[in-house]
């Protein structure tokens, strides 16, 4: 691609990272050339971020070297490796929503005017330049909360640029993108390639990835599989190695729809955020899963089955029971089970111990009088732990000092030893190794077959296509497409996640 | 190992220091390790362990009481103000009449806080006021008098040799430890202390279990001004100020972290006697009441230091095998 023989910016030999004894980095060697877009791809938990943290200065490496135009480089934080001329633009977009643009765009780096003060005057010139560059005329008084999405990501970028890095990482950019909207992020992704800028692209989306990239790097278990230049690579190729076997032997058989099914469960009610209907019901034997991009009012459908925020006027049955949800208690009442995204702040006590964990819902029904029978708890406790083959050294230890795998089965097992009759997992594979995200889709599967009504919220592709009987898609507070059998493919759900009209007229019955 | 043993590792170090004191302490004066003197030490540390569990309980889940100096007030001017109650033939009455009071005390804190939604820094702070108040009313000056009958079961002995403090103080800590670990509500304290929003979402009553846990604070505060009523043999409206500090103080020499979910009583008998003899210390070597002020503030930093997330990795990495905690 490069017209001059192309120079090397970065080069990482033989990184290691560990954290609690896991090696989230083994071994790894990463390089990035001048004017180069770099494809890197693994699944959730293959140590992509924790090998950009590291080329971050945010993780300090075990072992290894970091070598910048040839010169080896330590960064002792962010801001080091942000003179060393290396940017982030993060998945999560870490900008101060109750600031303008123009103080987002200068954060932390202040340009200073006479007597030390802050000038806005050197301020409104760099951000002319840079919002020149990223192609957007915003005025750089307005607050970013009252952007929409793809601006504010813009502006992010913009952050980043304005430091003027020589290499820079862009982590799952695409992901609140609409396909226009990608299409003029690689425009400038194109444009910094052509200013001869290193360029580390991450994603999940192999068609872009394939789209954009002049090589690409792919890592599973901390370690890389495979670099090679684009061409050696097509969507096949790419997901077989990026997960290490084919897509059938990671995911149990799926069974299919069954529309003679009984009807386990409907629901019907308004989404309070959006002010849209939502109706849909979930059939014995099915794994019905609930896509679509981030924060299209998935979390707040899923936490209105324990009655918390969510839905106005829900009409729930359960067999042909007509429930009335307000609070969890009540919800468990009815039997149903819910497993949170934010494992760490919802799902999880941390700081207490394995047992305590694992009977926290059921500590009513293993006691008398309010005592609570210890021998019975411990035996369910010790079982489950079993069930799941949960590592641990003693069921006193804490549940922080577990890894993500584990964490996830603590919580898992919880609502397992519960025995619920609806079970709404979000993200339940978020954040764990390969081996357990096996044993968790067992384990749903499982679950469905033996009659409990299973919703499975996720934003992986390649689970909701591997794994899911039915998928709805969310898109703006409602459901925009119900897809089935051979309909589930990356391209349907792409599409209706980022459609902008509602494919489904409002209020109609899934 | 280690982790299987963690709960009592966490009270390891209150106790080290215990013992380092009292042994210097008999050292350097011998009549320190007599049976008289450890009675004069069981009847001062009494009140310190009742307040220690109101307080430690409270912590656990995540808030502070700060009202129990003045249900301690109301309690004590109770006992000593209402005559009919002060004569050994209705001693059941009199030990009745305050510690409900002190109990309907503490579940209207817990009330507030959990329908209000209000910290319960501020809403104790605001009834404690209001209680102090209501004392001054009652008894606007210390005086009044326990009848000898009743001031017996408080500081007396039983059987003539087996003093009531130390009956009280083992009784207490045995039966809040079961408490903790064996029932229901202690399990859901730890869990709402843990995670108030993981325990809501397991379907723990959240609210029933802190406005019960206010109310065992209110309980044992009032437990406590009427261990003192005895004791003082008089009434004294402002006898519980000190008492918001002391409680304080020893839930957290004693083990519990004021972030909630970490902690318990096992460590408050090694608080209340390192406490208690800090004060003897202080008072034996004549330092000025400035500088114990001082003196007890500090002690109080240096435990929280230790007891707060980074001061228990640092004490607890002597017993953890490294590598065991890391942030991800």
């Amino acid at each position: 691609m490069a017209e001059q023989s192309p120079s090397l910016l970065l080069e990482m030999r033989g990184i290691v990272k560990t954290f609690d004894g896991t090696r989230a980095v083994n071994g790894v060697d990463f390089s990035c050339f001048r004017g180069e877009i770099h494809g890197l791809v693994g699944e959730n938990g293959a140590g992509k971020s924790t090998l950009m943290k590291v080329l971050a200065g945010i993780h300090s490496p075990d072992k290894g070297k970091i070598l910048i135009d040839g010169k080896e480089c330590r960064f002792a934080d962010y801001s080091e490796a942000r003179k060393a001329g290396i940017g982030v633009v993060y998945q999560e977009l870490s900008l101060l929503p109750e600031l303008t643009v123009g103080e987002n765009i200068v954060l932390g780096v202040w340009p200073r005017g006479s007597g030390g003060l802050i000038s806005w005057r050197k301020i409104r010139t760099i951000m002319k330049t840079v919002l020149k560059d990223i192609g957007v005329d915003i005025d750089p008084d307005i607050l970013v909360r009252s952007l929409p999405m793809a601006v504010r990501q813009k502006v992010e970028i913009g952050k980043v640029l304005a430091q003027e890095p020589e290499l820079i990482i862009f982590d799952e950019p695409t992901a609140p993108l609409s396909r226009d909207e990608v299409a003029i992020l690689f425009e400038i992704l194109r444009d910094l390639k052509r200013r001869g800028k290193g360029i580390i692209f991450i994603s999940h989306r192999i068609d872009e990835v394939l789209l954009i990239s002049d090589r690409i790097t792919v890592m599973k278990d901390g370690q890389v599989v495979v670099t090679d230049s684009v061409s050696a690579f097509n969507y096949h190729k790419l997901i077989s190695s990026m997960v290490g076997r084919k897509i059938s032997e990671i995911f149990p058989t799926k069974h299919g729809t069954n529309t003679d099914a009984k009807v386990l469960l409907t629901f019907d009610g308004i989404l309070r955020q959006s002010g849209k209907r939502i109706a849909f019901s979930v059939r014995e034997g099915e794994v019905t899963a609930i896509g679509g991009l981030q924060g299209q009012g998935q979390i707040e459908l899923l936490k209105s089955f324990f009655g918390i925020e969510g839905c106005d006027r829900l009409k729930l049955t359960i067999g042909d029971n007509p429930v009335s949800i307000k609070n969890p208690i009540q919800a468990m009442r009815h039997g149903i089970a819910y497993i949170p995204e934010n494992r760490n702040e919802e799902g999880i006590f941390l700081i207490l111990s394995v047992l305590e964990n694992l009977a926290a819902n059921t500590i009513n029904r293993h006691s008398r009088m309010g005592f609570i029978k210890l021998k019975e708890e411990s035996s369910v406790v010790q079982n489950m732990i079993e069930r799941l083959s949960i590592q641990i050294s003693s069921v006193q230890q804490a549940a922080q000092s577990l890894s993500g795998g584990n964490m996830q089965k603590l919580v898992i097992g919880k609502w397992l030893i519960f025995n619920p009759h609806v079970i709404v997992l979000d993200e339940p594979t978020k954040g764990v190794d390969v081996a357990t995200k096996q044993q968790i889709y067992m384990l749903i599967r499982q679950l469905a077959d033996r009659g409990v009504a299973v919703i499975l919220s996720t934003s992986d592709m390649l689970e909701l296509i591997g794994m899911c009987d039915r998928v709805l898609i969310m898109n703006r507070g409602t459901i925009t497409a119900c897809l089935e059998g051979d309909e589930i493919t990356e391209e349907n759900i792409m599409e209706a996640s980022v459609s902008r009209e509602d494919i489904v007229a409002a209020g109609a019955v899934i | 190992m280690t982790e299987k043993y963690r709960n009592l590792l966490l009270f390891l170090p209150v106790y080290i220091i215990f013992l380092l004191i009292y042994l210097v302490a008999s050292f350097i004066e011998p009549t320190f390790f007599t049976w008289n003197n450890n009675v004069n030490l069981f009847t001062r540390i009494t009140p310190l362990i009742l307040v220690g569990i109101a307080q430690t309980f409270v912590i656990l889940t995540g808030g502070i009481d700060l009202s129990i100096g003045a249900t301690i007030g109301l309690a004590n001017v109770v006992a000593v103000s209402l005559p009919f109650l002060n004569t050994p033939g209705n001693i059941i009455l009199w030990l009745l009449v305050p510690t409900l009071i002190g109990l309907a005390v503490g579940l209207v804190n817990g009330f507030i806080i959990t329908r209000g939604g209000f910290p319960p820094l501020i809403v104790t702070l605001a009834t404690g006021v209001v209680w102090q108040g209501v004392s001054l009313f009652i008894l606007s000056m210390p005086g009044g008098k326990v009848s000898r009958g009743v001031a017996l079961y408080t500081t007396g002995k039983l059987f003539n040799f087996l003093p009531v403090p130390l009956l009280i103080i083992i009784f207490a800590i045995a039966v809040f430890q079961l408490v903790l670990k064996r029932t229901t509500f202690g399990r859901s304290v730890y869990a709402i202390g843990g995670n108030e929003t993981v325990a809501f979402e397991s379907g723990i009553s959240c609210n029933r279990t802190k406005i019960w846990v206010y109310g065992l604070s209110g309980l044992l505060a009032s437990m406590t001004g009427l261990y003192l009523s005895g004791w003082m043999n008089s009434g004294d409206p402002l006898v519980g100020d000190p008492y918001i500090l002391n409680s304080i103080a020893i839930a957290v020499i004693g083990g519990t972290s004021l972030a909630g979910g970490t902690g318990g009583v096992l460590g408050i008998l090694g608080g209340a006697y390192i406490w208690q003899m800090l004060n003897n210390i202080l008072n034996l070597m004549a330092v000025s009441m400035f500088y114990q002020y001082i003196a007890k503030g500090l002690i109080l930093i240096i435990a929280l230091a230790a007891t707060s997330s980074a001061g228990e990795i640092r004490i607890g990495a002597i017993f953890r095998k490294p590598g065991m905690k890391g942030v991800k």
